[in-house]
């Protein structure tokens, strides 16, 4: 692995002083150059790097540095870019954001689904023969990976390819998509869940380039020397809080920083709410417990009677600024059907919610229930975006039992990690 | 109702009755022509076997010549059709594995431990025509009146089921046990695939490849996505069972409900659903009928577009129901639409030809060379701090 050198601009010996200061860039995808770490992912793409790996935190700004990076190598260094993205609404939303840049990109789009709304941008949904990129000049594809590895490199090769949030996209996918670039750029979070593989992996467990493993984990096993990484190193998401809580439990070797503007909760006599809350419950009927679900409703509820202040001022709190996250779908159609007078709160598992973002969240602790550290439970990504999706407030419901569920012999990395999280959780308050 | 008290439900029955339950009305692997009941364990270092097969005595070799016995008993790359190894100890293949790293290139012993090598890789697949690890395929298809954690023993199993032979000889009693009954559909697929990739081992082993090297980039890939493809479809099978399907309600990968045609030209019907916790969303390919989870009856495939809770219950919107679709009031079962199979093929011959191109450094697993492009001052400068 190596790491965008600094200092790459030592003055040439033979040059009799310093050129001129460059001009203001003024194309649309300009912001990319007002960050050294998103610049540098950009000068390390246009100059050519075969493999470049973006490691981000929650809320870091991964769609956007790929809708600028995708729309200044197509519209000032006329290249081709392909985007995979892992989602067809991740897709539609990179599609949207690059139209906003007045990038005519195009969406590779399924003929018998619904064309999906790009706003009055300038990308369009291209589909059948239509899907090429144009004659002269660059420009941008995006398509889901899957609908990618059914394409043909021979009509749709392109000069670098981006895959977002590529830590979702397994390495076997990522070879597949090399076929169409000679170069990759790979962006993404790596503290989230795995890809989903629904096949055995076992013949390649002790392989630290499996085929089932994270795109970029794997790349950087495989060639690091090749691989140049650039770091995002802020969350523009996260509170210092729950950055605390947070960094060291899943980012041991990402370090980063809050920079989210101040943002609270403040209860109805005016008081700010603590970022991170949490409440122990005694559960004696499994994951299932009603008194798990129900917990989850009444805080919600509670706090849809707060404010939400931000820097553009503070307001009442309602339904679409809140999300209720849990570990199973079983527990989500519970917690929806108890707040079924409230549809605009987003309620769902941590991999339907992952990507997503709302001022404030109440989490289910995937553990809750449980009597065993299983491995479903334990999973570090999982518990990762569950705790990541909120902006000025997070309350997790925890089971006065697990602490003891984590306490036995032999402990893996993952129940570690829990044991750390959840007695950070212990020490925060609890929400009165 | 959980997927918890159902099995709860189950086990007690079995205990009340002292006879297995069924979790499957069908046989969850498929009857194989060449069985081949395979103990191991070590003896010092040396792997000691112990098998038979169907017209075969038990033996038991060790060493080197527990693969002449094991060839003796059809365990050869070069057979005309392959074994199928039955076995009731995860330990079983990976001694075999460390047998098979004795034998020398070349030799006869090569060709068994290239069968090996086949059985280890397709252990991955399931179906049960490579290997069959039998307790497992015994807890897919029954439930004793046992904790849960005694199944994983194969003596339980031999005591609910009735086979008296705790030897390896057991084993193929036990394996007719398990294929008796009609197949699970897809299982011809599954064992097509299976034949197919023992062809494919035997001339990899004829042109020589070496089965110890790790998998290249290519194969681990492709070997992955067959191994999904297989998954995927197994479980396709298993909705196809009646009593899977009872038990797949509590788990909301099958949903039953009341229907509500709109008889509008989407061909739109309501499914207001008994249940809330469904794992269908808007965008799912589904497949129903008119009926309970339980009954058969003709097909009809739709799109669930719309999912919402209202009145306390879950209400999806099927678009574009073709087939015969349930009247207005009619009990309806639906469930995700399974993978095809010949779509699956479909998959895997493009994935190929994307790692066969050898146009890429990652499919190729080359380390790249940069080809260099100019950068724009403006670019350099802002890229400088990068860390």
């Amino acid at each position: 692995m190596r790491t965008i050198p600094t200092g790459t601009l030592a003055q040439p010996p033979t040059s009799p002083s310093l050129p001129p200061a460059p001009a203001k860039p003024s194309w649309t995808a300009a912001p990319i150059m007002d960050d050294p770490a998103t610049a540098g992912v950009l000068h390390s793409a246009w100059s050519g790097d075969p493999a470049v790996v973006v490691p981000s935190p929650p809320g870091a700004g991964k769609t956007r540095l790929v809708a600028l990076l995708a729309a200044t190598l197509a519209g000032r260094a006329d290249l081709r870019v392909g985007v995979a993205a892992q989602t067809r609404d991740q897709a539609a939303e990179l599609a949207r954001r690059l139209g906003a840049l007045a990038c005519p990109a195009r969406l590779m789009w399924p003929a018998k689904h619904p064309e999906p709304d790009l706003s009055a941008g300038s990308a369009t949904v291209v589909k059948g023969r239509a899907i090429r990129f144009p004659n002269s000049g660059g420009g941008v594809l995006i398509a889901t990976t899957a609908r990618w590895i059914f394409a043909d490199p021979a009509t749709i090769g392109c000069d670098v390819m981006i895959v977002d949030e590529a830590w979702q996209a397994t390495y076997a996918d990522l070879g597949a998509l090399g076929a169409f670039a000679p170069q990759i750029v790979c962006v993404g979070d790596p503290g989230q869940i795995d890809p989903v593989v629904t096949g055995q992996t076992r013949r390649w467990a002790d392989s630290p380039t499996g085929p089932h493993l994270p795109a970029p984990a794997a790349l950087l096993a495989a060639h690091g020397d090749a691989v140049s990484v650039v770091t995002l190193r802020h969350t523009w998401r996260l509170g210092p809080a729950t950055t605390a809580l947070v960094q060291p439990a899943f980012y041991p070797s990402l370090p980063f920083t809050s920079r989210r503007p101040p943002e609270h909760l403040s209860d109805r006599h005016g008081n700010a709410l603590p970022e991170v809350t949490h409440q122990s419950l005694n559960v004696s009927a499994g994951p299932g417990d009603l008194a798990l679900t129900g917990t989850c409703a009444d805080l919600a509820r509670h706090l849809l009677t707060a404010t939400l202040t931000t820097v553009e001022g503070t307001r009442p709190m309602t339904p679409a600024d809140l999300a209720v996250v849990a570990a199973h779908v079983t527990q989500a159609a519970a917690v929806r059907a108890l707040l079924a007078d409230l549809p605009d709160v987003l309620v769902g598992t941590a991999n339907q919610l992952q990507g997503m973002e709302r001022p404030a969240a109440v989490v289910l602790h995937p553990l809750a229930g449980y009597r065993d550290p299983n491995a479903f439970g334990t999973d570090p990504g999982r518990a990762c975006v569950m705790l990541s999706r909120h902006r000025a407030h997070l309350s997790v419901v925890t089971d006065a039992a697990t602490a003891g569920v984590l306490a036995g012999p032999d402990p893996n990395l993952a129940t570690r990690t829990h044991r750390t999280l959840l007695a950070a959780l212990a020490a925060a308050p609890t929400l009165s | 109702m959980t997927a918890e008290w159902f099995d709860l439900g189950q086990r007690f029955r079995a205990a009340t009755t002292g006879v297995p339950v069924a979790r499957l009305s069908h046989a969850p692997i498929a009857a194989t022509p060449h069985p081949v009941a395979v103990r191991a364990h070590l003896s010092g270092s040396l792997v000691t076997v112990t098998a038979c097969a169907p017209g075969n005595p038990v033996a038991s070799s060790t060493g080197p010549h527990a693969l002449a016995l094991l060839a003796s008993l059809g365990v050869t790359i070069t057979a005309s059709s392959p074994a199928t190894l039955l076995t009731d100890a995860a330990t079983t293949l990976p001694l075999l594995r460390r047998l098979a790293l004795t034998a020398s290139r070349g030799t006869a012993e090569d060709d068994t431990a290239a069968h090996i090598a086949w059985w280890l890789d397709r252990a991955d697949f399931p179906g049960g025509r490579a290997v069959v690890e039998t307790p497992d395929a015994c807890r897919l298809r029954w439930v004793t009146g046992r904790a849960p954690a005694a199944e994983t023993n194969p003596a339980t199993w031999r005591h609910w089921l009735d086979v008296s032979d705790d030897g390896v000889a057991g084993l193929l009693t036990l394996h007719q046990r398990l294929t008796a009954g009609p197949d699970l559909p897809h299982l011809s697929v599954l064992s097509e695939d299976d034949t197919w990739a023992f062809g494919a081992a035997q001339n990899q082993h004829a042109d020589g490849w070496d089965w110890r090297r790790p998998d290249a980039t290519s194969r681990a890939a492709l070997g992955l996505r067959s191994r999904c493809d297989a998954a995927d479809l197994y479980a396709d099978a298993l909705l196809a069972d009646p009593l899977y399907r009872a038990r797949a309600v509590h788990t909301g990968h099958v949903v039953t409900g009341t229907a509500d045609p709109l008889g509008d030209r989407l061909k739109r019907t309501r499914l207001t659903c008994a249940r809330l916790d469904a794992r269908l969303r808007p965008g799912s390919e589904v497949t129903g009928w008119v009926g309970a989870p339980t009954d058969s009856a003709p097909h009809f495939s739709a799109t669930v577009t719309a999912a919402e809770v209202e009145h306390g219950h879950l209400t999806l919107t099927l678009s574009g129901v073709t087939g015969p679709a349930p009247a207005s009031g009619q009990q309806a079962t639906i469930h995700a639409t399974g993978p095809s199979p010949y779509r699956q093929r479909a998959g895997r011959k493009s994935y190929r030809a994307l790692y066969a191109a050898r146009r890429s450094w990652l499919t190729t697993g080359r380390t790249p060379t940069p080809t260099r492009r100019d950068v724009p001052l403006d670019v350099l400068v802002a890229g400088a701090d990068a860390d």
